[in-house]
Formats: structure tokens, sequence, C-alpha cells
């Protein structure tokens, strides 16, 4: 019994290792450069979907702005 | 029908007999792989035999004449150059705790797992994940995790109240380097657990019943069966990982951006900026004495690997 608890903590606790930065990624994917700064672990307050549009064909075909010419 | 068959049999037996008369191959059978040859061997062998060539000179890169120095370009590495001697120093350090965490954590995982339960799947899913995201973006996720002010491990150890155990994490020199090897297990652990699973898998499951009805417990299950009968696998795993260690170079040049800081240089980024500093014969040099490096150290641990399991069984 002991056994199979301690089983589960270890892949529990590795599976949230694996897992916290991927959901960083993912949740800052839909929050704005400020917001990730100001708060990087929460869950967006107002998503949205701009950066992920940034990245569309129609987006990319015009320079990004911020980088030089 | 029997007659077409004769025919295709028959064609085919002179198609056979043009290319191979017989016994003897047709001598033209060896044009055939001479195109493919020649652009392996001008575009791969001839330039990594330069790579030798250019280590005993002092070319710059883009010069038309350059002066051969013999050995001073090596001479320069282990007793001239602190960067260079730092940048190994720091890749030992890299490759020992990779090796034994990422061997290490992936044997407990994949031991763990190995049965195809649809948990363990989707768990093996879940740990592989990180090995299919572009290393650029690793590297990047890491930095930002940690990130002295605003990364998620010092925020979370603020929020409940561990300030004490709070770290400058790549900021401090002594410890950066060992953070970056916690990176690297993050991110390759996944591939050396699907190696190990299938290792363990082809284990047969009969041994273990045999073990069980003669009354061995699960850590004599594991080093009286699983750990002799993993070995092929862990040659692989720990050989792999070697190498890997000292390749790392995408997920060190994006968390520490370029030229990395002097804590976290290891012997690729260092070639790298030496490239770049347009020391071409001097870089040259140091990618061969890499090449050495990586021979020696998979030589090393893998024989150190084969004391140790002739040792347990």
């Amino acid at each position: 019994m002991t056994g199979r608890i301690s089983r589960g903590v270890v892949l529990a606790v590795y599976a949230v290792i694996i897992a916290v930065p991927l959901l960083v990624v993912f949740t800052g994917s839909f929050k704005t450069t400020q917001e990730i700064f100001e708060n990087s672990f929460s869950i967006p307050t107002s998503p949205s979907s701009r950066t992920i549009r940034r990245c569309s064909p129609a987006a990319t075909s015009r320079p990004p702005s911020g980088t030089a010419p | 029908m029997t007659s077409t068959r004769l025919i295709v049999t028959q064609g085919a037996a002179k198609k056979r007999r043009f290319l191979t008369s017989g016994r003897r191959v047709s001598p033209l059978l060896y044009l055939f792989p001479v195109p493919a040859l020649a652009l392996y061997v001008i575009f791969f062998v001839l330039p990594t035999l330069q790579t030798f060539q250019y280590s005993v000179t002092n070319w710059d890169g883009y010069s038309a004449a350059f002066d051969y120095v013999g050995m001073e370009n090596f001479t320069r590495a282990f007793t001239g150059d602190s960067l260079f001697t730092n940048a190994l120093a720091n890749n030992l350090k890299f490759m020992v705790v990779v090796v034994i965490g990422q061997t290490a954590v992936a044997l407990t995982m994949s031991v763990l797992l190995v049965k195809n339960t649809k948990t363990n799947v989707f768990l093996r899913a879940l740990y592989f994940f990180p090995t299919i995201l572009s290393s650029v973006s690793v590297g990047f996720i890491w930095k930002f995790v940690y990130d002295p002010n605003f990364g998620v491990i010092n925020s979370v150890l603020g929020a409940v109240g561990l300030d004490g155990m709070q770290s400058a994490f790549l900021g401090d020199p002594v410890t950066a380097i060992y953070w970056l090897a916690v990176t690297q297990i993050w991110f390759h652990a996944g591939m050396m657990i699907v190696i190990f699973v299938a290792g363990l898998q082809a284990i047969p499951a009969e041994l273990y019943e045999a073990a069980e009805v003669d009354g061995a417990g699960a850590w004599r299950r594991f080093t009286s069966i699983t750990w002799p009968l993993i070995a092929p696998a862990m040659g692989i795993v720990v050989a792999y990982t070697t190498i890997q260690s000292f390749k790392a170079f995408d997920v060190v040049l994006s968390i520490s951006g370029n030229p990395p800081s002097r804590a976290l240089d290891i012997l690729s980024t260092r070639i790298y900026s030496t490239f770049a500093d347009s020391q071409f014969g001097y870089a040259a040099a140091e990618s061969v004495l890499f090449i050495v490096f990586i021979l020696v150290m998979t030589f090393l641990v893998r024989r150190f690997l084969r004391l140790i399991q002739r040792g347990e069984s």
C-alpha cells in the first residue's frame, strides 16, 4: 500500500515539474507582454488571441512591429 | 498463364545475367554509387578532414594567406585560454549531473510506467512532451521559470513564505550550470523513458512471476532481474546522454543569450564564439578537441557503467 502511494506521489511530482513550464507557455500565449511581466503565474484575466493572430500568415507578411527594417 | 510466368522469369534471369553475369558482379555496377559518393565526399568528408588541416593553422576565416603553426592552437587551448578551460570544466560538471540525473529519472519513471494501462500511457505522453518542443522555446521557457524577479519558482516560493529558498538561479555563478543541467534533463528525459520502457517491456514477464513465487520483494526483483537485463538499453541511454550533454548548444544559447555568461559557457558555445570571433584556425582546433572529448568521455562512461553492472549482478 505504501508502495502504491509513493509511486503515485513520484509520478505526480514529476508530472507537475513537466506540466508547469508548459502551462506557463500556454497561458502566456494568451497574455499581453505587460500581463506576463506583472503576473506570470496567473490565468490570463482578459484572454486575447492577439499574439496568436500575430503568428498568422496575414500578419507575418508585413514585418512585425519592433523589429529593425 | 504458365507461359507468361516463364517469359517473366526468363526476362528476370536475363536481366540478372546482364548485371551480375553468373557469380561475378559486372564492373558497371560499381559506377552506380559514384554520384552519391562524390557528393558525400565533397560536401562531408573533405570539409571534416579540412577541420583537421585548419586546426594547425592561424587562419582567420576569410584571408587568402595563412600560416601553419603546428600544435600552437592546442597548447593555447589548455594553457593560454582561461575561457576554454572554464568551458571544459563547466561541460564536465554539466555532463556528470546530466548523465547521472537523466538516467536515474528516466529509469525510475519507466519502471513505474512499464505496464500499458491508460494512465501510464497518458503519463508517458506527458513526460515525452518536452522532447517535441523546439529547443529555443525550451531555453526561453526556462529562462522565464528561473527569472529571479518574476520567475515561476521564486514567485511560488515567495507566495508560500519560503523566501529564504529563493535563489538567483542562472545568475549565481557557482550553481548556474547545475540549473542548466535541470533544464537539459527536463528536455530530454522523456526520450530516455521511451527507450527504457521499450527495454523493460522486452524482459519476459515469466521471470518476474517466478521471482514473485520465490518470495522476492519489489527491490529484489529490480536488482536481480530488471537491472542486469536492462543493460543494453542502459548502454544506449548513457552513451546518447553523454553525447547530448556535449552537444547542448541551442538550449544554452537561448537560455543565456549570445555570448553565454561565463558560468554557462560549455564547449559547443565556446567553439561558436571562437568562430564568430574570426579565429577559424583556433576554433577548428577546439572542434578537434571537442570530438576527442566526446569519444573519450563516452568510452569512459560506458566503461564505468559496465563496472557498476558487473559489480551489482
